[in-house]
């Protein structure tokens, strides 16, 4: 019997596709079957400029009525210029006149009929979205939606801040265990996706973002030194819009904890690879993983002979696992058993076991804890590698 | 009339969940007591691929039938039946195992109803509006209000992205500010949201505000929505009426987004009665039972991501007032992190035993709740690592109760709102309608509350949580059948409280403790006599936390306080005994608790 589990995709090479639209209604500036690089434009539109509106009636003292109504200048559609009359009554055979003007450049929007308030309406603003990955067009649908795909490494992060961006993987000469200082971040490393290490200080991120990298991806981070480079304390496992100088992501979780090897050797492999970093991150409702897409050269493409599998989400034994709860929180082991029936916790719950031989130990690890060691797990503490 | 009017009723109700579809069969014996026969549930099948709640609906109804025999589907009848008569078997006294009387139903698939509210000022109609759609059993996504520092743009943005089910828009009081409400629906015209379900349909608008301008509203909408207009929810400052919105909020939830919520367009076609949103279900539950047994009642319900807390609670006129509200950013795996961000971890650390604070650095315990954040699926497996969760539920019950206070007032009376209201002034806690000092009875409920495995665990979780005071018995719902008896109380509630009281809820114990102490009292010293049924049971000493269970579990009699001295009042003054009847002990027995409210620790309590 196969049970599944959570799992973060880390691979070498699979096949992505990506749907790149606006809010808006857009256009698609590209064609089925063009090839595209992570900065083409593929989608433009715009966004409706803002209204301000603008009461006549009240303005003028006077009721709306079929008089005043006569007074209007404009129509719904009219463009008209900042100052221009919009509105002139005159009084006393026309000797008086009270006049409303506009308040901005823009366009009539609306009239309201009731109390003739006029909505001006700002110019619209031009919106675009870019591929963010490089590869091929595969799709457009109407209303401007563009899906592109690629055959790319491919590795989800547990958690990340930051937008999309992208630039070459330089991965950083540290062991996965060791933290990441400031003399861990290369000098001539503009526009790098820097890989590797457990956690870095908030002096090594600042360090990073001074030498304009556009992501880093490592281990773990401590949540004083996410705050400090974020600028809030996240509460809630929704982001992606944080102003920050370059998207992180954490392939392990919250602490100091190594990077898994496997994790490591895809990114290593990758070295000098262009690559797109996206650090959004959406527990809930729809999950969405942080993730790092680097796209394989276009003559190494292929077709799917040439896809690895991604990791099956079956938990069996032989299994490679990460541990994802305290008191084993981040240590990695391969499954040598699981058991039928539910086991009785401490805690009291009757739960669906695993029987995890631990591979390797976090540094800080209880020193009753040793590689080989036989632990028992609940299932749902379990992620497959 | 029906063969069936002499035998025994039998009602099937389902509660359609995000994920889990549960029904429950509810029956009458021979002497005419309720029990709940069967139950049976289905993974919900509203989303794609599916996209038919009524699959998912057949499925539990077709494990009831397997587990207890009684078979309620007509044959080969379930694809084409869309009315009660065509699915459902008739009940034939002949044949007492098969048939049905009544189908009801509550529904939160797909996210439950999801609002987005409007009001020009946060403290009035924006508060008013909230609270009204919060009534109506909805989940309110978003405030707009002139406060929000978002600029047009940003909102249009929001108001694509958000696809709310129902717009509630309120602000100005009747002939007064009208520029608010047209800005926003002027936003509304520029975002045309779209609805979640139904991609033809327009999202429903509700109007509430400056009655003036409700033609116009009206007309700059109509392009992109359907708009209703009730009675502002504040006319004036000092008048709230939020009754008339959320009826049209239910009556919308109904025939439009039900209706066009994948196969639930035959399943009200079954149901005997509307469909409601499991929120309001759960709340008529507590409030029904409220009224019937004159108690005053605060239930919440912790979950993953929300916390949803009931209270009915006598106004100054003594009229009991019900009130909801759900934290939607407080909870014990999604909004953990945001728990841990409001609170603190120096007030979740206060909570832990001195032996499992040793074990663990503060920042190790923040990275633990964090990691709960981001694999929120995980369990705790360590006993010490459960006492962390517990430590944490504490917080989210205070700071949902806090989130409640704020929101909770009389609906129907005239509030006279002073800078002191709306400055957040502290008053004395019996000046508030919820007055925990009025409190008879706190039930529990959500996974951390109902499979704690210690009984005691979910009542320290409880009292320490929400700072209980005076004389309150304890309760867990054991199986979360709520929703279900909510929507039976429409048609059967002595049903609906008998089968709450027998089945639903689980009695812990009884809690007393003073609602203020004197200034100058001593550690250890007495504070009060408790009498159980008469006789002396033990002593409330001021700094400590007794329980007496063995003798007293599981009993039901009167309780007397009889204050030594004048030091503490339990609620009828300093120096006043107090008495209740016919209190249940529970499990437990009974909490002697004279620790002071500002209370910041925990050891091992003595039994």
């Amino acid at each position: 019997m196969t049970q599944l589990v959570p799992s973060l995709i880390v691979t070498d090479r699979t096949v992505l596709r990506r749907r790149r639209e606006l809010a808006v209604p857009g256009k698609a500036l590209v064609a089925a079957g063009d090839n595209v690089s992570v900065d083409t434009v593929v989608v433009r539109g715009e966004i409706p400029g803002e209204i301000v509106t603008v009461s006549p009636s009240e303005s003028l003292g006077v009721p709306f009525d079929a008089r005043l109504r006569a007074a209007y200048l404009v129509r719904e559609g009219d463009t008209v210029t900042k100052g221009q009359v919009l509105v002139r009554q005159k009084h006393l055979w026309g000797l008086v006149q009270a006049t409303v003007e506009s308040p901005i450049d823009g366009s009539i929007s609306f009239i309201t009929h009731d109390q003739g308030r006029i909505g001006v309406q700002y110019p619209a603003r031009a919106v675009e979205r870019r591929a963010y990955l490089g590869g091929k067009v595969v799709g457009i649908e109407q209303g401007g939606a563009v899906e592109l795909e690629c055959v790319a490494s491919f590795v989800q992060g547990v958690f990340g801040v930051g937008g999309e961006r992208s630039g070459t993987i330089i991965p950083l000469s540290l062991a996965v265990d060791a933290p990441i200082e400031p003399a861990a971040i290369p000098s001539n490393c503009e526009g790098a996706i820097l890989c590797g290490g457990s956690s870095p200080t908030i002096d090594a991120l600042r360090t990073a973002a001074k030498r304009g990298v556009q992501g880093m991806v490592c281990g773990s981070v401590s949540a004083e030194v996410l705050q400090a480079f974020s600028g809030s304390d996240i509460g809630v496992a929704v982001t992606g819009d944080e102003p920050v100088p370059f998207s992180l992501i954490i392939t392990e979780g919250f602490g100091c904890v190594p990077m898994a090897e496997r994790t490591h050797r895809v990114l290593q492999h990758r070295a000098g690879s262009v690559a797109s970093i996206s650090g959004a991150t959406q527990v809930r409702a729809g999950a969405m993983r942080p993730e790092i897409i680097i796209p394989w050269p276009a003559a190494e493409q292929g077709g799917l002979n040439k896809v690895d599998e991604a990791p099956r989400a079956e938990l069996r034994v032989g299994s490679e696992v990460r541990l994802i709860r305290y008191p084993y929180f981040g240590l990695l082991g391969i499954v040598r058993e699981l058991p039928e029936q539910p086991i009785p916790l401490e805690t009291g719950a009757h739960v669906r076991a695993a029987k995890v031989e631990l591979k390797a130990i976090a540094p800080g690890g209880a020193s009753s804890l040793v590689a080989g060691l036989l632990v028992v797990v609940p299932r749902a503490n379990i992620e497959l590698v | 009339m029906s063969s069936s009017h002499q035998l025994p009723r039998r009602i099937l109700v389902t509660d359609c969940g995000s994920t889990t579809t549960k029904a429950l069969l509810f029956e009458q014996r021979a002497d005419g007591a309720w029990y709940t026969r069967s139950r049976g549930e289905a993974p919900t099948t509203v989303e794609a691929p599916i996209a038919d709640v009524t699959v998912g609906a057949l499925n539990a109804f077709r494990e009831i039938e397997e587990l207890s025999g009684v078979q309620l589907i007509r044959s080969g009848s379930s694809e084409s039946a869309t009315s009660f008569a065509d699915l459902f078997l008739p009940r034939d006294k002949a044949r007492p195992d098969v048939g049905l009387d009544l189908y009801l139903s509550t529904s939160s698939a797909g996210g439950g109803l999801q609002m987005l509210v409007a009001g020009l000022a946060r403290e009035y109609s924006a508060n008013s509006a909230a609270r009204a759609a919060l009534g109506a059993g909805a989940i309110v996504m978003d405030v707009i209000c002139a406060e929000d520092p978002r600029t047009s743009i940003e909102w249009i943005d929001r108001l694509r992205h958000l696809k709310p089910d129902i717009v509630l828009l309120t602000g100005g009081t009747d002939g007064g500010a009208i520029a608010f409400p047209i800005e926003v629906a002027e936003m509304l015209l520029q975002a045309r949201p779209r609805p979640r379900f139904g991609q033809t349909i327009r999202v429903p608008v509700i109007y509430a505000g400056n009655a003036a301008i409700s033609q116009e509203i009206t007309e700059l909408l109509s392009p992109i929505a359907d708009v209703s207009v009730t009675a502002n929810v504040r006319a004036s400052l000092d008048e709230e009426q939020i009754a008339q919105a959320r009826d049209a909020v239910h009556e919308l939830f109904l025939s439009h987004v039900m209706s066009h919520a994948p196969g639930y367009g035959k399943l009200m076609g079954w149901a005997s009665q509307p469909i409601m949103p499991t929120p309001a279900a759960a709340g008529d539950m507590v409030r029904s039972y409220a009224l019937a047994k004159k108690v005053s009642i605060l239930c919440a319900d912790i979950g993953g991501a929300t916390t949803d807390v009931f209270s009915v609670f006598p106004d100054a006129e003594g009229e009991p007032v019900f009130n909801r509200t759900v934290s939607a950013n407080l909870g014990m795996s999604y909004s953990i992190g945001n728990v841990l961000k409001e609170a603190g971890i120096a007030r979740i650390e206060r909570w832990l035993e001195s032996s499992v604070r040793a074990a663990s650095t503060s920042q190790e315990l923040d990275h633990r709740i964090r990691n709960k954040m981001i694999r929120p699926t995980s369990i705790p497996q360590t006993l010490e690592d459960l006492k962390v969760e517990q430590a944490v539920c504490r917080e989210a019950l205070r700071l949902s109760l806090v989130h409640h206070r704020q929101l909770a007032v009389s609906a129907t009376k005239r509030q006279r709102r002073t800078f002191a209201d709306i400055f957040g002034s502290k008053e004395r806690d019996e000046q508030q309608l919820v007055n925990l000092a009025a409190l008879d009875m706190v039930v529990g409920s959500g996974g951390v509350l109902s499979h704690a495995p210690d009984r005691v665990d979910a009542a320290m979780m409880m009292i320490d949580g929400f700072g209980l005071c005076g004389i309150t018995e304890l309760f867990v719902d054991s199986v979360f059948m709520m929703p279900h008896l909510g929507v039976l109380a429409g048609v059967e509630p002595q049903a609906a409280a008998a089968l709450f009281e027998q089945e639903c809820l689980v009695a812990i114990g009884c809690h007393l403790r003073p609602v203020r102490v004197a200034k100058g009292v001593s550690h250890g010293q007495p504070l009060a006599e408790v009498r159980f049924n008469g006789t002396s049971v033990g002593e409330i000493c001021f700094g400590s936390l007794v329980m007496i269970g063995e003798k007293l579990a599981n009993q039901r009699g009167d309780i007397e306080v009889i204050p030594r001295g004048r030091q503490a009042d339990f609620g009828a003054g300093f120096g006043q005994a107090r008495a209740r009847r016919r209190v249940q002990l529970g499990q437990v027995g009974l909490f002697l608790d004279g620790r002071a409210l500002s209370f910041h620790g925990v050891e091992a309590i003595p039994r």
